[in-house]
Order: C-alpha cells, then structure tokens, then sequence
C-alpha cells in the first residue's frame, strides 16, 4: 500500500494540472485578493490567507480522487484487480494521497501570507491551523474519489470542476456570506468546506474546533466512503 | 520451495461445467478443461467463442453463473493473492505517466516473494526502456511491460490474453522465445491468440472453442487431423483443373499457371492417380491440412 501511495503521489506532482489548479491557481487568488481587499487590515488578509488555503486545499483533493475516471477508463484497474491489492488497500491510498497533495496547497498560502503579505501568528497557532484544516481534507478527498468512481473519462474534469466551484462558491471560500442573504449560511453550514475554512478561522481566533462542525464533516466521510466503497464494488463486478 | 510444492498438488486449472450468462447471450456454456501444471494450452475460437469470458471467471474477475473454477487447488482469488497467476490481459491497461521501471516496482511491491527489478526488465526486454515514461512507448513496448507486469510475481501459472496483439513479426518473435525460456522451467501457460500459427507453434495443446463450448480439446496434431484430409501440392505442366478435380480421392483443386493445390480426403489414392495421368508433375508435395483448416472446419460446424 505505502508503494501504491508513493506511485500515485510521484504521479500527481509530475503532472502540469497540478500546478496549476494546486500550486498556482490558490497562491495567485490569495495575493489577488489580498491586494484588493487586505490593504492596512492585518485581520482581513489572514482571513483571507485562511480561505485561499482552503480552496487550495479543496480543489488539490477533488481533482486529485478525480483522476480514478480516466484510470478506470484504461483498465489500469482491472490490471490492479489481478494482484494481492485489496479494494480496501486501493480506496484508502487514493484518499491519503489526495490529502498528501492538498497539504503543499496550503501550506504555499500560508508561507506566501508570511513572506509576502507580514502575517504573524504564534507557532501553536499554526500548528493548530495547520493540523485542523489538514484533517478537513478528508471529506472533499472521498468525495473527489467519488467523483473519480462515478464519472467517465471524459466526463470527469467537467464533473470535478463543478463540485469544487460549488463546495467554494456556497462553502464561502470564494466570497464571504455575510455579504450574503442569510440563507447561504444555512447552505454554507452543511458543507465541508466551509468547515475546513471554519476550522482554520477558529485557530486563529483560538476558539476550541466546533462540535458541530466535525459532526458535519463526519457525515460527509460517512455518506460519501459508503457511497465509494459501493461504486467501487459495483465496479468490479462489472469486470 | 512452497510455489513447487503448489505445482506438485494435483491440476493447475480446473474449470468444471463452467457457465456464464450475460442476461439472454451465453458467454460461456458449460466448459469442462483441466490442465495439468507445466502444460501450455492455447485457447482458440472465434470472436464471440468465450475466450475472454472464460479468461476473466478463470482469474476471478467474473463470477461464473454456474459451475467452478480452481486454480492450484484455490479459488481465483485466493491463487492471485498468494502470487501464484500472473496475466496479460488485453483490457488491462498502463497509466501513461509513469515510467516503466516505476510501474513494474509497483507490481512488485504488492506480491510477497515477487522477482528482482533487474531479472523482471531483462526477461521482458525492458532493460533499456527502464527509465521511458509508459505513453511514449510503441504498442510493442507496452505489452512488453505487461508482460513484465505479468511475471514479477514469478507465478506458477501465466495467462495470456491476445499477448502478442500489437508486435510486429519480429517482435512476436523474441516474445515467444522469452516465453519459451519461462515454459522450460515448468510453469503453465494458458494464452488465447487469433494466429494460429502462435497456437501451432507454441501450443501443448490446444482447447478449441465456439459459442461457449469446446468443439476440440488435444494435442496440436490432435486436433489438426480433426479436419480431415491432406494438401497435395505441385507444378503440373499443360494442367487442366476439370481433368485434376476428377482425380479419385481429391475434393477440391485450386490451379493457378502450373501451380496446382489439391485438397484430398485420401492423398495416397490421389497421388498414385495424379503420377500415373500426369508424369509430367514436378515439385510434389503432401501436408496435413493446418490448424487452420481444423478451426475453420469445427468452429464452422452447425453454424448454418
């Protein structure tokens, strides 16, 4: 499993999408941004820091478990199928390599927001940032793999766009909600994104992770694994 | 070594009154073939005879709808979890962006007692490639890590799938001849090919199937002599076919210039016939009708 997990992570680095929707596509919208809107306001571009990194993160991971489509597509699976590797063993090395590839996102924003924008925290703070908003890739990590299951080769970009504007766009990472009529933040609150940017935000302001919050993405994991692990049997009964 | 104790213990295939049905299409319809270890069987028929159906429920990627499938004793499953069966399959399929020395590692990785780096590239003709990303190799070249892919776990049992589907000859040609140093050693192969000629050459035995059932099971020769008869070949000069056709014992003349073809069901009668009308005849030559001719007969049976 660890060599499966190396092959896909050497995989994903090497490829030119990644940089572009993982590196730079992140790094570019936080210094946007915080040109526009972070002038004289240290608070507005750790907020935005926060955010950006959160969308690195969300986008890093679905168009990442995405990838199975066109894997399927080649037969790379059924090849798989004929050796000792589990299912199990295979689903799990996707998400963890989802969530290996969504960390350097992050942390890109982050050292930009140090470098480049002055933003100071302490380290258990980082820390804490850091750690929190990585375990809040789980949830768009399964859920990208899903994507990867359900979708065609063809399809699969189109289909791992969608969901990551969608999850952006209504999780709040893109355009803050309070600007918003108050049902987005109904909307917003029932997806994992916006915890994973929550979490980041309850770091800084030292609040304790909130409750409601990892019920919300525990759900997420739930439904969404259960939903992979079928698909994925379904699959290869199909042959 | 506990891989030759496995070969030791009884058939290294067992497929028993083997079904599958997709829906209303009988894929495969009751097949009853045992191989013993060490054989190498090439599975022939048609498009559409079952060959891929059976190859699939015989690695455990389909379940049969009726019937049983031991490999080494074990289930599918079982056997390619322990190592025991590597394959070739023609659905199988590389990721182009990795290399070929980082795919076949993968495969390693994953068997417990699988073959050096080193010995896997060198048998597959992978040595210089090692290092060359998968998309940019010829169709050739990617079955040659299939291949490779197929034989890192050092299996007792191979299976081939159409192996040699996009080499040219002489690509096919050092394919078999690295086969051939993998069969001395004893394992069991079974392969499904369209070139007979593969089947002829390469074959133990040959399992002939036709919409779902084995039409022949046996030796080469066996199964050749099934369609009957034999060609007869030779320059006659100032031929006539009409006159050739006539001869006692021949079925069917094929005459272009001075080269004549004859199809006989008894050689002997119509050689005897032919020397004695046609003295003139030169260059004589009498052969079996090929496996070729055995598989267009059986596999055309009843087809009407």
């Amino acid at each position: 499993m660890g060599a499966l997990l190396t092959f896909e992570v050497r995989r994903l680095v090497r490829s030119p999408r990644f940089f572009i929707f993982t590196i730079a596509f992140p790094l570019a919208m936080f210094l946007a941004f915080s040109a526009a809107y972070g002038n004289a306001d240290p608070e507005a571009v750790t907020f935005l820091m926060v955010s950006m990194a959160a969308f690195g993160a969300v986008a890093a991971s679905i168009s990442t478990g995405a990838r199975a489509a066109i894997e399927r597509q080649v037969g790379w699976n059924r090849q798989l199928r004929l050796t000792p590797l589990g299912g199990g063993q295979y689903l799990v090395s996707k998400v963890v390599a989802a969530m290996l590839v969504a960390l350097p996102s992050m942390l890109l924003v982050y050292a930009a927001g140090i470098l480049l924008e002055g933003v100071s925290l302490g380290s258990g703070t980082w820390l804490q940032l850091i750690v929190f908003c990585w375990l809040g890739v789980l949830p768009t990590a399964v859920l990208g793999l899903l994507v990867g299951l359900l979708a065609t080769g063809d399809s699969a970009q189109a289909m791992s766009s969608v969901l990551m504007m969608a999850l952006s766009m209504l999780g709040g990472l893109l355009l803050p909600l309070t600007t918003l009529p108050a049902v987005m933040t109904y909307i917003a609150k029932a997806l994992p994104s916006y915890w994973l940017a929550e979490f980041g935000h309850d770091a800084l302001a030292g609040n304790a992770i909130s409750v409601q919050g990892v019920l919300t993405m525990t759900v997420w994991v739930a439904v969404a694994g259960a939903l992979v692990a079928l698909r994925y049997r379904r699959d290869a009964a199909r042959g | 070594m506990d891989s030759t104790d496995t070969v030791t213990r009884g058939a290294a295939v067992g497929l028993r009154g083997l079904v599958k049905h997709f829906g209303d299409v009988h894929a495969v319809d009751g097949v009853d073939v045992t191989i013993a270890p060490g054989e190498v069987v090439a599975l022939l028929g048609p498009n559409g005879a079952g060959k891929s159906t059976t190859i699939d429920m015989l690695l455990g990627l389909a379940e049969p709808t009726r019937g049983s499938v031991s490999v080494f004793g074990q289930a599918p499953r079982a056997a390619v979890a322990a190592g025991l069966v590597g394959a070739m399959l023609q659905s199988g399929g590389l990721l182009d962006d990795a290399t070929v020395a980082e795919t076949v590692a993968l495969f390693r990785a994953m068997y417990p007692k699988p073959l050096p780096l080193k010995e896997v590239l060198t048998r597959a003709g992978l040595a210089e490639l090692a290092g060359r990303k998968v998309g940019a190799l010829s169709g050739g070249e990617k079955q040659r890590v299939r291949f490779a892919v197929a034989l890192v776990s050092d299996p007792d049992l191979l299976v081939l799938d159409e192996p040699t589907v996009a080499m040219d000859v002489e690509a096919r040609r050092e394919f078999w001849t690295a086969m051939r140093s993998y069969t001395d050693t004893g394992r069991t192969v079974v392969f499904a090919t369209h070139y007979l000629a593969e089947a002829e050459d390469y074959a133990d035995r040959v399992v002939l199937l036709r919409a779902g059932r084995v039409v022949a099971d046996g030796s080469v020769s066996q199964v050749r002599s099934l369609a009957a008869g034999r060609v007869i070949t030779a320059k006659i000069a100032n031929a006539d076919e009409a006159a050739l056709a006539a001869l006692p014992g021949v079925t069917s003349v094929l005459l272009r210039g001075e080269a004549a073809e004859l199809a006989c069901a008894d050689s002997d009668m119509a050689l005897r016939e032919l020397l004695n009308r046609h003295p003139q005849a030169r260059d004589i030559e009498v052969r079996g009708a090929g496996l070729e001719a055995a598989f267009v007969t059986l596999t055309r049976q009843e087809a009407a």
